[in-house]
């Protein structure tokens, strides 16, 4: 029997197992509604062809793959605080744990989907593990994507198993029979006992591991579908480092505004409180200045050399797009440092604006990446057809970019119907180690 | 009707995304009924969605000797021919955008207007320098960057030189439109609504009919080049300005005159265009010295739209 | 009334007559091709005449394939030497009998004449020719010089043999969609000398076949004699199925290994961790 002493963890931490409020289905029903009008917009796309989106032969990469890379960087909030916090015991980390390794899971499903939309043939989609090439960066990801996801999922499940056994045998709340069914079959017999907790502890201790190694290695190899072709822009040797951090940063950002959101819907200011706000605001804050650095680097030696590709593309960036510019590489960055830098300006409240501000100036970044240095080939577009020259994104590309956030909501809502978003098996080990 | 076609091929199209599988056969089943070939009824019946989008029966044989066909051609294409290395040279002195190439092209691969798989750029290198017209069709570079980020092998270089694309094969990713440096490759964003004969058998040589959602480029015209005819742009050329050949002969010819490959390399100096990617292109170059035809001449008699394509060119950072 | 009807006929009979001639304006046009017509005597003595008709279309040469061309000779007296269909690259070929004896006219040439009839579609079309007929001899040698190539040609005029002079002639080698010129020769007094370059490539053997050639002479039209020998530079192009890069089908060696290292490593952990799962689950009942 799994026995926790502290009865009220349990009530605080599974508001949404119990009943269904109206909010949920509210806000259930809003993310389906959204999710349904980009699923009209992509069999628009089935049927008519890939001419309904804005990609043309210059710019064939929009912002599908934007999408896709910036939804696998959301991933990375899993790897770093997970991870690396577990391997490095840190009490705090306790509360947080379990939103990061659900963002981590469940934006590694959605990735792959922007690029499915972005693939001509889909029903040709099983080439790519009838006739894999192995020289190709592709197959080096599809690879990598399904070992992160499989090595997310087990670790996710790692880290649930103790809770299911607290749920499975807890009477302290009313729970529905199949529900204790299902959680008697994914507790796999877990009661605690000293060989149980050393088998589990270890397993999670290899698996936080693999974590951070995967996680690196899948963000690398993304990076390196741009870093190896030799497109003015792409062909930077700083690119895998680059993504790696700008992937941590997104996720760190992403992981504050979930822990705000719950924390506010479901009332748990006890358990999540500002130390843990400041504590992961500090790892955005140290985030940001490494990306910062990065970014900085990689244009300070592009505009130095000026090479006559790097020119026009630098030129590019500054002319047409100078505002998402400065928001992604500027403000993006600078923000969050003087809000959290600064002890006076350090509430949750701005920690969550700074977050904010650093998602969205990460989504441009990614942008700003993929799509000028498509509008800038070595040999100029020479075009009448406007749409070929510049890229603007159809109402249909913004209607799935909708849609995968709205899938996200939908994935995170389903999950809180099983499992407690706050670990309570993790509560229980911190708490008797401190005194909340 | 165009409605009822328009909801035919939209079905069509669902099935084939549902992956059907017979949609590829299809078209061949249709075809082995129509076209005049003897093939042994097996007796055994197998139902098809023809290409207007009818259920019919057709005998089982007739459908695996257009698939078998099918197959034999797409191995053949990555084979190709022995003991040759093609090359291409193009002699920018005469060239003036008379766009011929670019026709002759369309019309042979059943292209869409809006596709150019040989395409005129006006380039001019630097502010001082002389404009000129460069014909560029696909490099086939011998270091292909588009044929290694390919990730299911749909495209590929043979021993002779080419670099195909098989349109069965494409999943329609684009990797390779982002790997060529020299944007040498086209995608089919909707339906090209190209019609072939009906016991049509798909050579990547030729590579028709275009397939929505693949990537097609030139082709050298390997398919003219088994029989020893020369490419469509080198025959449509009315200057004269593309040379063919094969750099194991050492000629090149287009069509009028024949050159030894090595001796105009070296008479006037024949370079590669962006050398220092590393690709290895098999086109080369002529300066545009001694030009047959002034840059202007390339202006005139050009309809709107390719006018309009031509109105800012200049060296590229001159505003500068 | 009477005035009236005549008028009305009248004018109903124009209109006919105007609608008829509309209907002739309505008949298709008829094309206009032209015509290509050559003479070859090949090494085997054999004359060759070739026609080929064809479309000046926009992109190129159109030909036209299953056209009937009459070939006639004798200016004086047109014989008609036979009727032959245009093939699928427009070409009508007919190869005169060895033991047909032309007739010359008072220059020692002879005539020849080719004609397409025309029919509904093309209109008639035709080309003549008038060549000298020579007789060309070629041997090769290979001395320390060099390697030579002999030629000697001479005409036939009122039965005595003329030796060529002041003419040029060319040296070819095939190549795959044309002759190439290799080396240029100089009849003088009916023998001309011709050193053949070292560094023509061949095939992977160094096979290769010499062409001594008067090309498109202004009277001897064209006059070939070939020879099958090994004065080419071997030349091959072979990719070793072995080669590996990155754009081949195989992999380079020390990618597949990094990869199957990498993976072998991480999805080995990941057993390791479902196999810690099996043995809670084990541990868990045994406790019970």
């Amino acid at each position: 029997m799994m026995e926790i002493k502290n009865k009220n963890l349990i009530h605080d931490l599974t508001p949404e197992i119990v009943s269904t409020s109206r909010k949920w289905y509210f806000l259930f029903g809003l993310f389906v509604v959204i999710w349904a009008v980009g699923i009209y917009g992509l069999i628009q796309q089935i049927d008519k062809g890939h001419i309904v989106t804005g990609m043309r032969d210059n710019v064939v990469w929009g912002i599908y793959i934007v999408n896709f890379i910036f939804f696998m960087g959301l991933s990375y909030a899993g790897a770093l605080i997970s991870g690396v916090l577990h391997l490095f015991k840190s009490k705090w980390r306790a509360p947080v744990i379990r939103f990061a390794e659900l963002i981590t899971v469940i934006s590694l499903c959605i990735g792959p989907f922007f690029i499915f939309f972005c693939i001509g043939r889909l029903d040709r989609l099983p080439f790519l593990f009838a006739f894999p090439r192995i020289q190709s960066p592709i197959t080096w990801d599809v690879i990598a994507i399904i070992t992160d996801l499989v090595g997310c999922f087990i670790f996710l499940y790692l880290s649930l198993v103790e809770d299911f056994a607290i749920l499975r045998d807890t009477t302290a709340i009313s729970i529905k029979p199949w529900k204790k069914k299902l959680y008697r079959i994914l507790a796999l017999g877990y009661i605690g006992t000293e060989k149980q907790y050393r088998i589990i502890s270890q397993a999670k201790n290899i698996m936080a591991a693999m974590i951070i190694a995967i996680a690196i290695i899948v963000y690398s190899v993304l990076a390196w579908i741009f870093g190896v072709t030799l497109q003015p822009g792409w062909h930077s040797t700083i690119f895998g480092p680059y993504f790696v951090i700008a992937a941590v940063f997104s996720g760190t950002g992403l992981l504050i505004i979930i822990m705000q959101l719950f924390r506010k819907i479901y009332k748990l200011e006890k358990y999540i409180t500002k130390k843990h706000f400041v504590n992961v605001g500090i790892l955005l804050l140290i985030i940001a200045a490494f990306y910062g650095y990065f970014t900085f680097s990689d244009y300070l030696t592009k505009w130095y050399g000026s090479v006559k590709m790097d020119k026009i593309l630098i030129d590019k960036l500054f002319e047409d797009y100078y505002l998402m510019f400065i928001f992604a590489n500027y403000l993006g960055i600078l923000i969050p440092l003087i809000i959290i830098g600064i002890p006076r300006f350090r509430t949750i409240r701005n920690i969550v604006i700074a977050a904010v501000i650093a998602l969205i100036g990460l989504w441009f970044n990614r942008y700003i990446i993929v799509v000028p240095t498509l509008e800038t080939p070595f040999l100029p577009i020479q075009d009448f057809r406007m749409d070929f020259i510049k890229y603007s994104p159809t109402w249909i590309e913004w209607a799935l970019t909708a849609a995968g956030v709205a899938i996200f909501g939908i994935f995170m809502m389903l999950v809180s119907k099983l499992a407690p978003l706050v670990s309570i098996s993790e509560m229980e080990d911190s708490a008797e180690s401190e005194i909340l | 009707m165009a409605s009822d076609e328009k909801s035919g091929k939209s079905r069509r199209k669902f099935l084939k995304s549902i992956g059907t599988g017979l949609g590829a056969i299809s078209l061949g089943g249709a075809g082995a009924i129509a076209g005049n070939k003897i093939i042994d009824a097996s007796g055994e019946k197998v139902k098809v969605l023809t290409a207007e989008g009818e259920v019919v029966e057709v005998d089982k044989n007739a459908l695996k000797e257009v698939k078998r066909e099918t197959n034999e051609k797409r191995e053949a294409a990555r084979e190709g021919l022995p003991n040759r290395k093609f090359i291409m040279v193009i002699d920018l002195a005469k060239c003036a955008n008379a766009r011929k190439c670019v026709e002759a092209c369309q019309e042979g691969h059943m292209l869409p207007q809006s596709h150019e798989w040989i395409k005129l750029y006006s380039i001019q290198d630097a502010e001082h320098t002389s404009p000129y017209w460069l014909p560029r069709p696909c490099f086939h570079c011998d270091n292909p960057l588009c044929v290694s980020v390919c990730p299911v092998g749909a495209t590929y270089k043979r021993d002779d030189g080419i670099v195909l694309v098989d349109s069965k094969r494409c999943i329609g990713c684009k990797f390779c439109m982002t790997g060529c440096p020299y944007s040498a490759r086209t995608f089919h964003w909707e339906d090209p609504e190209a019609e072939v004969p009906d016991d049509h058998v798909y050579d990547p040589e030729l590579n028709i009919p275009p397939v929505e959602g693949t990537v097609g480029k030139c082709v050298f015209c390997a398919d003219k080049l088994r029989n020893n005819e020369l490419p469509r742009c080198v025959q449509a050329c009315p200057m004269g300005a593309i040379y063919f050949g094969d750099l194991v002969e050492d000629a090149i010819t287009n069509g009028v005159e024949t050159l030894r490959f090595s001796e105009t390399m070296e008479q006037k100096h024949g370079y590669r265009y962006l050398e220092s990617l590393g690709t290895h292109p098999s086109v080369y170059y002529l300066p545009p010295v001694n030009r047959l035809f002034d840059y202007d001449s390339g202006l005139e008699g050009l309809g709107e739209q390719d006018r309009e394509r031509y109105k800012n060119t200049g060296p590229r950072d001159a505003k500068k | 009334m009477k005035l009236y009807r005549f008028l009305v006929s009248i004018i109903l009979t124009l209109a006919c007559l105007s609608s008829l001639s509309a209907q002739d304006v309505e008949e298709p046009e008829i094309l206009s091709p032209y015509m290509e017509f050559k003479y070859l005597k090949n090494t085997e003595e054999q004359r060759i005449l070739e026609a080929k008709i064809f479309l000046a279309g926009e992109l190129g040469l159109i030909p036209i394939e299953g056209l009937p061309v009459s070939f006639y000779t004798n200016i004086e007296e047109p014989e008609l030497l036979g009727e032959v269909f245009t093939n699928e690259k427009g070409i009508a070929r007919y190869i005169i009998s060895d033991d047909m004896i032309l007739h010359v006219d008072e220059d020692n040439n002879w005539w020849f004449y080719a004609e397409f009839e025309g029919n509904e579609q093309y209109e008639m079309t035709m080309e003549e020719i008038s060549l000298m007929d020579v007789n060309l001899n070629m041997s090769l040698e290979e001395t320390e010089d060099g390697k030579m190539i002999y030629l000697e040609a001479y005409t036939v005029q009122n039965g005595e043999k003329v030796p060529v002079s002041d003419e040029d002639i060319y040296i070819f080698v095939p190549r795959m969609f044309s002759l190439l010129s290799v080396a240029e020769g100089y009849f003088i007094d009916g023998e001309a000398e011709v050193e053949f370059p070292d560094d023509v490539p061949g095939d992977e053997e160094g096979n290769l076949t010499v062409i001594g050639r008067f090309n498109d002479h202004w009277q001897f039209a064209n006059v070939e004699k070939r020879i099958e020998t090994k004065w080419g530079v071997p030349a091959s192009h072979e990719v070793a199925e072995s080669h590996r890069a990155l754009w081949t089908q195989i992999a380079p060696r020390w990618m597949i290994v990094t990869l199957t290292i990498m993976l072998i490593g991480v999805w080995g952990h990941y057993l390791f961790a479902i196999i810690s799962m099996i043995r809670i689950k084990r541990v868990g009942k045994k406790s019970k």
